[in-house]
């Protein structure tokens, strides 16, 4: 098959699965994800290893090129995310299979999948988008298809959360569609070209202003991050693994491609700088909260808050080397990592029945692989070495001292320190020994799935030489 | 031809103006029914406001590119809105209300994930969450 | 890759991947986990004299593989690495037969193996590293596979403990990050290089940038090793099994720290370059403070494993000392000190742990007539405790007598006399200990006796056979110190290549 069509492929066929789970309804749709999954990752696997041969993967839509049509054109950085995506995704597609008639989502057979999938289909197009109108409608398939995720569990607290996830998010949306409409007083909305039209001046200000507000709102960012914490706890366990590993990171993803092709030229250093430092109090603020919190979920959620932080940076560090590898890594190591602890904290909510801290001594005896997925998936939140989080951090620490900015590398120290802080928590209580807490077993092969995806964030560590070539491809 | 031309800034400034009300209304409103109604008040001075703004060609016909964005913004909004509504439906089936405040049921062991977004140094957002 | 890339490798995976099986070992298959933990033992041990018999011939190990653009993971095999790997793999056979008597019967046992074997794989693996990265990735991973092991009981306490020691380890690994971050900006990626070659190329402007690195560096290593003021984690974690304790205290925590110290100070600035930054002399200075507050703390301990863990940090930094002090016979010191240490050091703990395990002996109080009752641990105990005290012919006294000397040819007289003093404070807390062991009439009951343990021998062979074993190595590295094939005769080796005549 040519890139063409395995570029449409990776959208059509999770939008077509998504309309048979929605028709077949309740065990069957179970099917229709399980069988579209291992496509998606096989060609999220092809693309990546044409891009990173340095291939050009690109596909005008019924024939029209930018500016008039639509125009897809994958990148490295869009390729690593619909490979993360894929993986993430298809972890998710096994994992909800078995767990569906348990713990969070027993409330809606079947009802997981169609925005499941919606979701998946967004995320895709999302990757594949070079232009910036493409990218918002992109972004609000995701939004709807994550807001409808966060409703699954069905109580009052999750549709309160999602009510508020839905209004910050279109909030956002908005505030993004009218900065879409000064960009395109420019005369295109292709990013590229976009980044030679764009001058200095007041839309382009404006532009930056209102796009860059929107998406961190999306994105959960110091200051705009409230909404995050409670919309990622209650939802369902696979879907809080999707919205924190994916959805968030696909409005970094648009936020950075835009400052990099776009805003890069028009802001001025003591903006990049402000830029900077609010990455840097959603790391301190973010990570300070999740020391704070009593229950796993909560914990992880505000976990998030505090990692989309670090990407932040790449606006100061801007074409600093490394840096651009160095974010993108995190991004995806990130993504695997959250999604494989909040799968696992899922299989420790159906086991002992309770996420909060003190219940969830003696996990490490009782499904000791639970507990590991746990702490490797930690291993990238810290930072630490061999995982792929911890080649991100080296990048970015390279790429802060060798651009004389040594204050963002002491914020990422202070951030895995603070990351060591929360992770062990969990780490102690799970070692720590009950005497006779309930505890209903779960299924071997569903503890191998959060392990899994743990491990791949901890192999990425090992391919940091193919990885950083692919994102390097297209990168500006 | 003319007309359009010259009503434009007219049509920019008026929508830049819903566009700022309707916001305002979405942070202000503490029903929820309200925020969603603001919510579209503020999307359409936005579809106004670009419309109004947006360059002209030699003929003085508006640009196609942007009245196709604007439409696929529309019905975009409506798709929302539509979700929105029957999300406030859940809202007031599930929680008895239609406000974003959790302040009556939340007792301590209910919802513990709320906590730490309702201390007072928590700052930021808060407009979205009624005072 | 020609075949010289692959012993290194294969001596980091001989633990690795009986570790990673030993995890998915269900509890109860005890001869398959005993099976893979001695087979990856053995199996270490082979390449390691087989490495040992290629270096002295002055072959070299080499693999490379690149992390990152410009960032390379490099394992190489040269003697100081061996000097460490022979240690380690040594002790971790001695260790493993000694955990799985320690352990029988109590549970989680397959996950102690696990983090046991990844333990000594990072060990071997800082031994090995080629350059700072590499080593930094092993130090990180000591870290995190040792605090299960140090959590293994999970009580309070066990938690308490781990807490501390991730406090200190966390910490000690920013700040080592922060300096290694640093020096790859200022001097690019750079390998370990004898003679402190590795810098060379570095302008003489960048001097407080260097020193700067250097208190950075050693500050992020000097935390393992106990250096005062960043011990406090050592006697705390004393709650975790003996084995755990053997394996901080003499296999892999605190000689990591050390061996990073030495690295840095010979392979990274050089011994020329660190004494004209003028940082040696205040390093010394910190390791005498650190070998004399160490053995005053020892002395007011009566916990018998806490008195011990003061202990290592005092007999720790003999050779950080050793290092700072930067003449050809002082390095010969301290480098045969890492050796000499771990040996004694471990049969001490041994010993703690079969007098706990036997007869519920915890206390240096309740050692009365401890040498009547187990005659065969005592008398190990006795040759170790002798040999911190730096009595010959045990090995102690050849570490203390090349560091004595080495402080004199290195014009420091003030070292010499710390030393003495220490020696007088080690005989001042281990005589006691003999004394009533030996010496002493058992009046009162043991306080919990374990009839399970007491057989035909005075315990069961698995924990007094390391104990005999490791003593016995003890002594015989100080009789034979003058062969070639010995730790001395080693080091002597690796120090001809630091300071070629």
């Amino acid at each position: 098959m040519t890139h063409e069509a395995w570029a449409t492929v990776m959208v059509v066929l999770p939008l077509l699965a998504a309309a048979a789970a929605f028709l077949l309804g309740g065990r069957w749709a179970a099917w229709a994800g399980n069988l579209a999954a291992p496509v998606l990752v096989a060609g999220a696997a092809v693309l990546a290893l044409a891009v990173g041969r340095g291939e050009e993967v690109r596909h005008a839509l019924g024939g029209w090129g930018a500016p008039l049509g639509i125009e897809w054109r994958l990148d490295g950085a869009g390729a690593a995310m619909q490979l993360a995506t894929a993986l993430v995704g298809w972890g998710v597609a096994l994992f909800a299979t078995g767990y569906e008639p348990h713990g969070d989502l027993e409330r809606a057979p079947g009802r997981f999948w169609p925005p499941f999938l919606m979701l998946w289909a967004g995320l895709d197009a999302l990757c594949l988008s070079a232009d910036v109108f493409n990218l918002y409608v992109a972004l609000e398939l995701i939004a709807l298809a994550a807001i409808v995720l966060v409703t699954l569990e069905g109580k009052a607290a999750a549709v309160t959360a999602a009510m508020r996830y839905l209004l910050v998010a279109q909030v956002g949306a908005l505030c993004y569609f009218v900065g879409v409409g000064f960009l395109y007083g420019f005369g295109t909305l292709d990013l590229t070209q976009l980044g030679a039209a764009v001058r200095p001046g007041v839309p382009a200000t404006l532009a930056l202003a209102l796009m860059t507000v929107g998406l961190m709102a999306k994105s959960a960012l110091v200051p705009l991050h409230v909404w995050l914490p409670p919309a990622h706890s209650a939802a369902p366990s696979p879907a809080s693994a999707l919205l924190s590993g994916l959805v968030v990171a696909a409005s970094m993803l648009v936020l950075l491609r835009l400052w990099a092709a776009v805003f890069d030229a028009v802001a001025g250093e003591a903006l990049k700088q402000a830029i900077g430092a609010l990455g840097v109090a959603s790391v301190l603020w973010g990570s300070l909260l999740a020391l704070r919190q009593e229950r796993l979920k909560p914990l992880l959620a505000y976990s998030t808050v505090a990692q989309v932080g670090y990407l932040l940076l790449l606006v100061p560090l801007g074409g600093a080397a490394g840096a651009w590898p160095g974010g993108f890594l995190l991004l995806i190591a990130h993504a695997l990592a959250k999604a494989a602890m909040f799968l696992a904290a899922g299989l420790i909510l159906e086991a002992l029945g309770d996420d909060r801290l003190p219940s969830i001594h003696g996990a490490a005896r009782h499904m000791p692989m639970t507990v590991f997925a746990l702490g490797i998936g930690g291993l990238t939140l810290m930072g630490l070495p061999p995982s792929g989080g911890f080649l991100a951090k080296w990048l970015l620490l390279g790429a802060a001292l060798e651009s004389g900015q040594w204050w963002w590398a002491l914020a990422l120290l202070a951030g895995g320190l603070l990351a060591a802080g929360y992770v062990f928590t969990i780490l102690a209580h799970a070692f720590k020994e009950a005497s006779d807490a309930p505890f209903t077993p779960v299924r071997p092969w569903m503890e191998g799935i959060p392990l899994g995806l743990a491990v791949v964030s901890l192999l990425m560590g090992l391919a940091g030489a193919p990885l950083t070539a692919l994102l390097e491809a297209g990168a500006p | 031809m003319d007309t359009m031309a010259d009503a434009a800034p007219i049509f920019a400034v008026a929508g830049a103006l819903i566009l700022v009300v309707g916001l305002f209304g979405v942070f202000d409103r503490p029903d929820l029914l309200g925020k969603i109604i603001a919510l579209n008040v503020a999307a359409s001075g936005a579809f106004t406001f670009l419309i109004g703004s947006a360059p002209v060609d030699e003929g003085g016909g508006p640009d196609p590119v942007l009245q196709a964005l604007v439409l696929t913004g529309i019905v975009i909004s409506i798709s929302v809105t539509a979700y929105a509504l029957s999300l406030l439906r859940r809202v007031a089936d599930e929680a008895g209300r239609t406000t974003l405040d959790d302040e009556p049921e939340a007792g301590p062991e209910e919802s513990p994930e709320e906590s730490p977004e309702e201390s007072p140094e928590d700052g930021g957002a808060e407009g979205i969450r009624d005072a | 890759m020609n075949w010289t890339g692959l012993p290194p490798v294969l001596i980091v995976l001989s633990s690795l991947l009986p570790g990673i099986a030993i995890f998915f070992l269900a509890e109860e298959r005890t001869r398959l986990r005993v099976a893979l933990n001695l087979g990856g033992a053995v199996l270490k041990m082979a390449l390691t004299i087989l490495m040992l018999w290629g270096v002295w011939r002055g072959q070299r190990f080499e693999f490379t593989f690149a992390l990152l653009p410009g960032a390379d993971f490099v394992l190489r095999i040269d003697a100081l690495a061996l000097l460490f790997v022979t240690l380690s793999s040594t002790l971790w056979l001695v260790t493993t037969v000694y955990a799985i008597g320690y352990l029988e019967d109590s549970p989680n046992r397959s996950r102690f193996f696990g983090f046991f074997s990844l333990c000594v794989t990072a060990t071997v693996g800082i031994a090995q590293a080629g350059n700072l990265l590499t080593l930094f990735l092993f130090y990180e991973l000591l870290t995190l596979s040792t605090y299960p092991l140090v959590v293994h009981r999970g009580t309070d306490a066990a938690l308490d403990a781990g807490r501390v020691y991730l406090a200190y380890a966390v910490t000690a690994g920013a700040v080592l990050l922060a300096g290694i971050a640093w020096l790859y900006a200022l001097a690019g990626p750079f390998d370990f290089a004898a003679e402190g070659g590795a810098l060379a190329h570095v302008e003489r402007e960048h001097r407080t940038a260097l020193t700067a690195i250097f208190v950075l560096l050693v500050g992020g290593f000097g935390v393992k090793a106990a250096l005062v003021p960043l011990h406090g984690w050592l006697p705390r974690a004393m709650v975790a099994p003996a084995p755990v304790s053997a394996l901080l205290h003499a296999v892999a925590v605190v000689k990591a720290g050390a061996f990073g110290i030495v690295r840095v100070v010979y392979d990274v600035y050089g011994q020329t370059l660190a004494v004209d930054l003028g940082v040696t002399t205040p390093l010394a200075a910190l390791a005498a403070a650190t070998i004399l507050y160490g053995s005053l703390q020892a002395l007011r301990q009566d916990d018998l494993k806490r008195r011990l863990a003061y202990s290592t940090v005092s007999q720790l930094s003999y050779i950080v000392l050793g290092t700072a002090l930067a003449g050809p016979v002082a390095t010969i010191g301290g480098l045969v000190h890492l050796v000499h240490q771990g040996l004694m050091k471990i049969t001490l703990f041994f010993c703690a742990g079969n007098l706990a395990e036997t007869l519920g002996v915890h206390k240096i109080s309740e050692m009365d007539g401890a040498g009547r009752r187990m005659p065969w641990t005592m008398t190990a105990f006795t040759v170790a405790a002798l040999g911190m005290m730096g009595a010959p012919p045990v090995a102690g006294f050849v570490s203390e007598w090349y560091l004595g000397v080495g402080a004199l040819a290195a014009g420091q007289g003030w070292a010499l006399a710390v030393l003495l003093v220490s020696s007088a404070l080690n005989a001042s807390y281990f005589l006691p200990i003999l004394h009533r062991a030996w010496f002493v009439e058992r009046t009162a009951p043991w306080p919990h006796e374990e009839p399970a343990r007491s057989g035909r021998l005075e315990t069961s062979l698995s924990l007094l056979g390391p104990a005999v074993l490791t003593a016995a190595l003890s002594l015989g590295a100080g009789l034979l110190a003058g062969l070639d094939g010995s730790p001395l005769g080693w080091s002597r080796f690796i120090a001809a290549q630091e300071f070629p005549l």
